[in-house]
């Protein structure tokens, strides 16, 4: 059920393939979430500091290296932020 | 989201390193969904129902309202996982309580999950909150059955 509470989370999708952003991006929409889009390490962290999303799904393999390794990162900016990763 | 890289160091590595949850391949977008609503969920109960305030052992003090724990008057971060467990154990301190209950309070799926995801995350709840986190006073295991949260209080 999408409640209007749902409708103001925000969802970072962290994954440099299209396709794949694409069809979470539209699952997600279709559950009534935001969503923002990050397609490298770079460009999530930002996010996160920026956007401050209220869930974050991180790819492992990025282009400009882990996501473990943004995963650390990310913990500096928001050590809460629910972070799903493969 | 969703690498190919779903083997077991991966997902252990993946916990250890302050992730809350993983999804194995191949990608499954309604159960992907489905988390992530259980996850936010969490977060918004949370927010307009801590039951206690304080919950307060030896040297450890955990503010619910605040999301906040101190271990010897130093605050320690926990990410929004270990401080769901945190307070899950404690709030039921000296209660023997099995993986299969704490994973749905704590993660709330139907779905089958590895129960190694409990014991990673205790892991690392350990590292952060016990003096001798190989000789854990606090979180304490109860083989076979899950984990039991040491009902000493101060005096």
């Amino acid at each position: 059920m999408i409640s209007t509470t749902e409708t103001s989370r925000k969802v970072l999708i962290v994954d440099p393939d299209a396709t794949t952003r694409r069809e979470v991006r539209a699952a997600c929409v279709q559950d009534g979430y935001q969503v923002l889009e990050a397609e490298n390490g770079a460009e999530a962290l930002r996010e996160v500091g920026s956007a401050h999303p209220s869930l974050v799904l991180l790819e492992v393999a990025l282009p400009d290296g882990s996501g473990f390794d943004v995963c650390r990162e990310l913990r500096k900016v928001d050590a809460a932020v629910p972070v799903i990763i493969p | 989201m969703m690498s190919s890289r779903s083997d077991e160091i991966d997902v252990v590595v993946a916990l250890e390193i302050g992730a809350d949850d993983y999804v194995t391949k191949p990608l499954r977008i309604r159960e992907l969904v489905a988390r992530m609503a259980a996850h936010l969920r969490r977060t918004r109960l949370e927010s307009v129902e801590a039951a206690r305030s304080r919950l307060e052992f030896r040297d450890l003090v955990i503010d619910v309202n605040e999301r906040r724990i101190y271990k010897a008057n130093k605050e320690v971060e926990l990410t929004h996982t270990e401080f769901d467990l945190l307070t899950f154990l404690a709030g039921n301190a000296g209660k023997v309580l099995s993986r299969e209950k704490i994973l749905n309070t704590i993660w709330g799926y139907e779905y089958p999950i590895e129960t190694r995801v409990i014991d990673v995350h205790i892991r690392n709840l350990r590292r952060k909150i016990e003096t001798q986190p190989s000789r854990p006073y606090y979180i304490l295991a109860v083989p076979g059955i899950g984990y039991r949260f040491t009902n000493a209080r101060p005096t």
